[in-house]
């Protein structure tokens, strides 16, 4: 009995093990067995659905959260930023600030996301930018006023799209909500989604949206996750023909406006003194590329009067 | 056979299986509007626009973007992986496509934080303005808007890759 369990051990350690360092690609794995024959003990198929449902809610995290359901996500932490902030609406003013999104995000190493990249301008005069999960892009007109071309307003909305890239937001959440969703999902009932599951499921999506939201307003992401944001943000820059520079000409000026004891970007991002230390060595070969005095002409046309 | 010889069999059959999954020949539209372009550059041609869960056959990969065929019509052209998820997506009744994922298949469409989560969240939340954000994603930008912005700013080349800044 012994020598017949000690190989179904190994597996479901392994499995385990598995599971643990790979997430998804583990339960990928899974999805791919039937019945398995190990060692002369022979795992059913209602035993390995039953594996697999535990590696899945262990497995789950926030790389298993589907585009449509962070597009649900992204809405919600929009709707808080824009139940706080109003937006600018003029066409002018909107079409411009999409354009130059737009033309950045098509080339960014997620161009499509569920529901699109949006951008729009708050009225709001504290040195913000925000990015939702999914693409809707928020910047304040106190970051504007820290933008003196195009090309600064691009190293912004960049460094933006490098966040939803890169899925920050989403890691924001705690891995135990996702869980418990994931484990909600899971269950048969969930297929007719209602009553005290879809209550449990409002809860788990109320709370994961305070994380996300507390971690853009509040707290900020990691010193990480800005140096990856701004070391991404750079190869947009360089792939849509910006001047990578913009960026480290942005965080000077930030670094002159910013009141060290505010609740802006002051708050939620290191000093960017640091991080134009950690940016130099990155643009070593870059070049000031061709353009850059039309596009500031049409910059100061746009946003000249805001 | 040895019990590490066991491991060592059942780990290579995993990495197969993965591999196997992994390069299956087809990929579900992940996305709400899927661009299947002309070719493999962020500012190719639109030739074809695929909704959410329709499949795709993978008939080629270049880098992070695909030449695909949609199975329903056989339109060719090349998607960006980011549009693409290797799941099938079954859409609940109504909105289902044609051809979609039968029942017993992983189902993903409409699962998790959806559109109905995201009304019962409306009804409990506060200083939520849903209206805005609906505003926002009304915002769009026409090719030709994009192509001629990109020509006088001396950005991208309409097609992608090269740059007029050179």
């Amino acid at each position: 009995m012994r020598n017949k369990r000690a190989p179904l051990l190994a597996v479901l350690l392994s499995l385990c093990c598995g599971v643990l360092v790979s997430g998804c690609e583990t339960t990928n794995v899974l999805d791919g067995l039937g019945a398995v024959q190990v060692g002369g003990f022979r795992i059913s198929e209602s035993q390995m659905g039953a594996i697999k449902k535990t590696a899945k809610a262990i497995g789950k995290a926030f790389t298993d959260i589907t585009p449509e359901q962070e597009y649900y996500v992204g809405r919600a932490v929009g709707a808080t930023l824009l139940g706080k902030y109003h937006p600018r609406t003029e066409p002018r003013t909107v079409q411009y600030l999409n354009l130059v999104g737009q033309s950045l995000a098509r080339v960014s190493d997620m161009p499509e996301t569920y529901g699109g990249y949006h951008f729009v301008l708050l009225e709001d005069e504290g040195i913000n930018a925000f990015a939702a999960p999914g693409g809707l892009i928020f910047v304040s007109q106190g970051m504007l006023r820290c933008c003196k071309d195009e090309d600064t307003l691009a190293a912004v909305l960049a460094h933006e799209i490098a966040h939803v890239q890169l899925k920050h937001g989403l890691q924001a959440i705690k891995t135990s909500r996702l869980t418990s969703a994931f484990s909600i999902i899971a269950t048969e009932g969930a297929k007719q989604a209602g009553g005290p599951q879809l209550a449990q499921l409002t809860g788990i999506f109320e709370e994961s949206i305070h994380d996300v939201t507390a971690t853009l307003v509040n707290s900020g992401y990691s010193r990480a996750f800005e140096r990856e944001a701004d070391a991404a943000a750079l190869v947009i820059l360089g792939r849509a023909g910006y001047d990578q520079r913009a960026l480290v000409a942005l965080l000077g000026e930030m670094k002159q406006r910013l009141n060290p004891q505010g609740l802006d970007f002051a708050k939620t991002h290191p000093d960017p003194a640091d991080r134009i230390g950690e940016l130099e060595p990155l643009l070593a070969e870059a070049k000031a590329p061709a353009g850059m005095a039309l596009r500031q002409q049409r910059f100061k046309s746009v946003l000249g009067s805001i | 056979m040895g019990m590490r010889m066991k491991i060592v069999l059942f780990l290579v059959l995993s990495l197969v299986a993965t591999a196997v999954w992994a390069g299956q020949g087809w990929r579900s539209v992940a996305v709400r509007k899927g661009a299947v372009r002309v070719s493999p550059m962020p500012f190719g041609k639109i030739v074809a626009t695929l909704g959410y869960g329709e499949r795709v056959d993978v008939l080629e990969e270049q880098g992070l973007w695909f030449k695909v065929r949609d199975q329903q019509q056989g339109r060719e052209g090349w998607m960006h992986s980011a549009s693409l998820i290797a799941k099938p997506i079954t859409l609940k009744p109504g909105e289902r496509v044609e051809g979609g994922a039968s029942e017993d298949e992983l189902a993903l469409g409409g699962k998790g934080f959806s559109a109905q989560v995201e009304a019962e969240y409306k009804a409990r939340g506060k200083n939520l303005d849903y209206a805005s954000v609906d505003w926002m994603e009304r915002i769009q930008v026409s090719p030709e808007a994009m192509r001629e912005f990109l020509a006088k700013g001396g950005l991208q080349n309409p097609e992608g890759g090269e740059t007029h800044a050179k």
